[in-house]
């Protein structure tokens, strides 16, 4: 279970203190995949970072039972000039998991073959996605959170991703966020929409997507009126 | 559950983890890898060894100039380099703090063992040189030339923490503190001592910490070099400060961090 008690999120910029998360409340139970929808902008990224620890929430708190991946696909971490295998090394080791047992798992599961000795400034974005995403299948997080924009990687990689994660369906949870509805319908049972700081909770995917389609129909509207 | 023992281990796990990591990209790249170190260092010695000789200068109270070289660059180097490698420990390193268990401060700690770890060896293969130069080498004080040394150590890990945070508020402060620095070369006693310096100089080297650790750090390395000079109290207070101040100043330069994701 991961519960957001009253988390609110501003940044102080040079235009004043911009908040993104204002006194945001949920619980996200294991077994049920959550979707975030939510418009460019909205904090999408922002609310990812505070479920996944990555930053502290300005107040309010986020309490984790259960282990929670980095956002599937994010390389930042990996070293340029460090091979794929003593990147992974490095993550095992702050983790505080077989090294051994991880290295075999990615192996196979990325199909890196060579490349697994070679610096990672030599690896293409889609290689270090494989690399970053078979690394957090071997973690086996009891929470994966996937950031749209991170989750990267060629057709049947993707087709990969989904069936592992199929697979595992009762042993982790996945948390979604996305401004795209067909990706949200592909991998969630149920989703919120994130809107000027405000997170709503709905009872059916269905209803969701309809409320998010609206708040777009209704913003495409005032613009054109304000063009006009 | 989270207990304060649990949250030790994992933390130790993490700067293990990045002193690992750091040892292969600190110097990955160079061919001769790790010999840099010694090679910096030796090259700086020969070259005041050289400047030395010509003038005719010998070192003071009966230490050979090697000796009395290595007593006052090993400090220098593993102060500064602290300090330079700490200050952009967090910058360089923006993306490690995406994994929850990494903070700035692991990072900055790791760095600094690494560093202290380095210029250990850096001493051992000069000294073992020197002495295979038919140079005399005594270690007169081990528990002088440790104290000399952790007290160096500690000088950069607290102003490196200063530094670290300031950059991330005034990013300023990477162009300036190289100045410092330079500035820190010469009247920090590397090549001369402060012993030996008059009255009215010795009044103002006296506020920089860095001078009594050199001069304390030969006295542990010489039976004859007594320098009347080193006043280790202000310098532990010295490093109380930069500590306090490094690790106050690093919460508050969080908020710095975040704005620019």
């Amino acid at each position: 279970m991961i519960e957001l008690c009253n988390l609110c999120k501003s940044y102080r910029t040079k235009k004043g203190v911009q908040t993104v998360l204002e006194d945001v409340s949920a619980a996200f139970p294991p077994g049920c995949n959550m979707g975030i929808l939510g418009r460019n902008g909205a904090g999408k990224s922002t609310l990812l970072r505070l479920i996944g620890g990555a930053e502290m929430p300005t107040s309010g708190r986020v309490v984790r039972q259960g282990t929670v991946s980095w956002p599937i696909g994010f390389s930042g971490g990996f070293h340029g000039s460090l091979s794929g295998r003593e990147n992974l090394r490095f993550i095992c080791r702050i983790y505080d998991v077989d090294i051994r047992k991880v290295t075999a798992f990615v192996e196979e599961f990325s199909g890196l073959g060579d490349y697994m000795e070679m610096p990672l400034s030599t690896y293409s974005s889609g290689m270090r996605a494989k690399l970053a995403f078979g690394l957090s299948m071997a973690i086996d997080f009891d929470y994966y959170l996937i950031d749209e924009v991170t989750a990267v990687g060629d057709a049947v990689f993707k087709r990969k991703s989904k069936a592992e994660f199929d697979r595992r369906k009762d042993r982790s949870t996945l948390i979604v966020v996305s401004h795209s509805t067909a990706t949200i319908r592909q991998h969630c049972d149920a989703a919120a929409v994130l809107d000027r700081g405000n997170l709503i909770f709905f009872d059916n995917l269905a209803t969701a997507i309809d409320h998010y389609e609206n708040l777009n129909g209704n913003e495409t509207g005032v613009d054109k009126r304000e063009r006009a | 559950m989270i207990t304060l023992k649990s949250a030790a281990r994992a933390q130790a796990r993490v700067v293990w983890a990045l002193m690992l990591r750091e040892t292969k990209t600190l110097f990955g790249k160079h061919k001769l890898g790790y010999l840099w170190a010694p090679i910096n260092a030796a090259f700086f010695i020969g070259i005041f060894w050289a400047i030395r000789d010509f003038g005719g200068f010998h070192a003071p109270h009966g230490m050979s100039t090697p000796v009395f070289l290595v007593g006052g660059f090993i400090p220098w180097f593993l102060f500064a380099e602290t300090v330079t490698s700490g200050m952009n420990s967090v910058g360089g390193n923006r993306a490690l703090l995406a994994y929850p268990q990494v903070f700035p401060l692991d990072i900055l700690t790791a760095r600094a063992l690494l560093q202290g770890a380095m210029y250990v060896c850096v001493m051992v293969v000069l000294l073992s040189i020197a002495r295979a130069m038919d140079y005399q080498v005594t270690l007169q004080d081990p528990a002088r030339i440790l104290e000399a040394m952790s007290l160096a150590l500690l000088l950069g890990f607290g102003t490196g923490a200063v530094c670290s945070a300031l950059n991330l508020m005034w990013p300023t402060t990477a162009r300036v503190v190289p100045l410092i620095l330079r500035v820190m070369f010469f009247v920090s006693g590397l090549f001369f001592s402060v012993d030996a310096m008059p009255h009215y100089v010795q009044r103002y080297l006296f506020f920089n910490p860095l001078s009594h650790l050199i001069e304390s750090l030969r006295g542990g390395l010489s039976a004859t070099f007594n320098s009347r000079f080193v006043y280790l109290p202000y310098v532990i207070g010295f490093v109380l400060v930069t500590l306090s101040l490094g690790l106050l100043l690093e919460r508050y330069s969080r908020r710095y961090m975040e704005q620019e994701v």
